[in-house]
């Protein structure tokens, strides 16, 4: 028999599913309590976000050293509350390429990011076509897909679809650190172990009041594959789990 | 790896507390499950837990000129919420049953994929377990939850449970002991 302590710890409990209990608190301390209002600021909004919860947890299992990983979260949007000001005003839809300002790396294109990363694949998906932006990250490619019939597009980042391929794993950790407010699936595509994650990743940016903090989902539902030649795909989209997992089936 | 969120976490509380609503939002968010599952592990019942949580963060809230900067939020937060959720078992009066029901999978350990008999033993044992812990009586079960279901670290588990930090290593140890008996009776 297995240790009991081994066991205890390998032991995962279904619990019942966490209520909205920010909304809750949100709402009764702006009925009860006179918030003192915090004074403006001289810049506008800007726009940040938070991966919250999501963040803080992952964990990837690269060989390679503390700066590098930190880099891949850095590049999948996975660091941990991340407050980031842009200068002024307006909201924001994007100038110039769609995806320019996600913080994807440089465009590219499909030719281009090739040579530099082989192991690019592109997705056959059903009426998802070719990508309409590419961009070569230091460590992987992003491909940036806009709306078309089927793929609604984001009212955060304008792109319907963000799909990257990059060298890397997940650690099998990455249950017990996921941390609040999002949900986290473990299921497998094909042989390959995958995570889909859905739920509040949160959204936080820096309002005319102070930083605001809004359920809106940036990054909406992702699936992360962990595939056997090494390759960790990332899907990102207001997706379902099946539209995402035939995407990720779609790339060779 | 864990990646860390202090700075920006404390940046949080520093808006939180200077009147910045949407900062308060934001670290409940980032707290309120945690929360809510060590509510409900004391109270046994979700109602009572998300009400407890809730009181929690709004108690938390009036409290936070008093919570000193740098100090880890999350075992704050716990104390807080556990004593509501501690005082709602209170005047519930009965001993409210802790339902649990072990996920349909364990947490991956990296060794190879079980055979479908080993999974289904699996699964027995992993209910066998459960229900062993929700049979014990309620320090020892709260300690176990917290250290193994919660995953909470023992200054976290002794927040929660409102003890000191050196007496969670001993009381799970003879937790652990009383859990082994209680197994040990179910296969007899």
């Amino acid at each position: 028999m297995r240790d009991l302590h081994d066991e205890l710890t390998a032991l995962s409990v279904e619990w019942p599913a966490t209520p909205d209990v920010a909304g809750a608190v949100a709402a009764r301390l702006a009925a009860g309590e006179a918030v003192a209002r915090p004074r403006r600021r001289a810049w506008r909004p800007a726009l940040a976000y938070a991966l919250a919860a999501l963040a803080a947890g992952f964990a990837l299992v690269m060989a390679a050293s503390p700066d590098a990983r930190s880099a891949v979260l850095e590049w999948l949007g996975l660091k941990s509350v991340k407050i980031e000001r842009r200068e002024p005003t307006a909201p924001p839809p994007r100038p110039g390429k769609l995806g320019a300002g996600l913080g994807l790396g440089t465009p590219a294109t499909v030719d281009e990011a090739r040579r530099r990363f082989p192991f690019l694949r592109l997705p056959a998906a059903d009426g998802l076509g070719r990508p309409d932006a590419v961009y070569v990250g230091r460590l992987g490619v992003a491909l940036v897909y806009g709306e078309r019939p089927g793929y609604a597009r984001s009212a955060t980042t304008g792109a319907a679809v963000l799909v990257q391929e990059l060298p890397a794993r997940v650690d099998p950790f990455i249950q017990k650190t996921i941390g609040a407010a999002s949900r986290l699936e473990r299921l497998r595509v094909d042989a390959d172990p995958a995570f889909f994650i859905t739920g509040a990743h949160g959204f936080a940016y820096e309002g005319e009041g102070g930083v605001r903090f809004e359920d809106q989902r940036l990054a909406g539902n992702t699936l992360l594959v962990e595939r056997a030649d090494g390759l960790l795909i990332r899907v990102e989209g207001d997706l379902t789990r099946d539209r995402a997992v035939a995407i990720a089936r779609s790339i060779p | 790896m864990v990646v860390g969120r202090p700075l920006e976490e404390s940046e949080l509380v520093e808006r939180a507390r200077a009147g910045d609503a949407g900062a308060y939002a934001a670290l409940v968010r980032g707290h309120e499950e945690i929360a809510f599952r060590t509510a409900y592990l004391i109270t046994g019942n979700a109602a009572d837990a998300e009400d407890a949580a809730q009181e929690g963060f709004v108690k938390a809230h009036r409290a936070l000129p008093r919570f000193r900067a740098g100090e880890p939020l999350r075992p704050w937060l716990l104390t807080i919420v556990a004593n509501e959720a501690r005082n709602r078992r209170r005047s519930a009066g009965r001993r409210a049953a802790l339902v649990l029901r072990a996920a349909g999978e364990e947490r991956p350990t990296g060794e190879a994929a079980p055979s479908p008999e080993a999974a289904l033993l699996a699964g027995e044992r992993r209910a066998a377990l459960l229900g062993a812990i929700a049979r014990l009586r309620e320090d020892d079960r709260l300690v176990i939850g917290c250290r193994y279901l919660l995953e909470l670290s023992e200054a976290e588990t002794a927040a929660a449970l409102g003890i000191r930090p050196g007496t969670v290593k001993s009381r799970l140890s003879r937790s652990l002991e009383r859990l082994r008996a209680e197994l040990g009776d179910d296969d007899a």
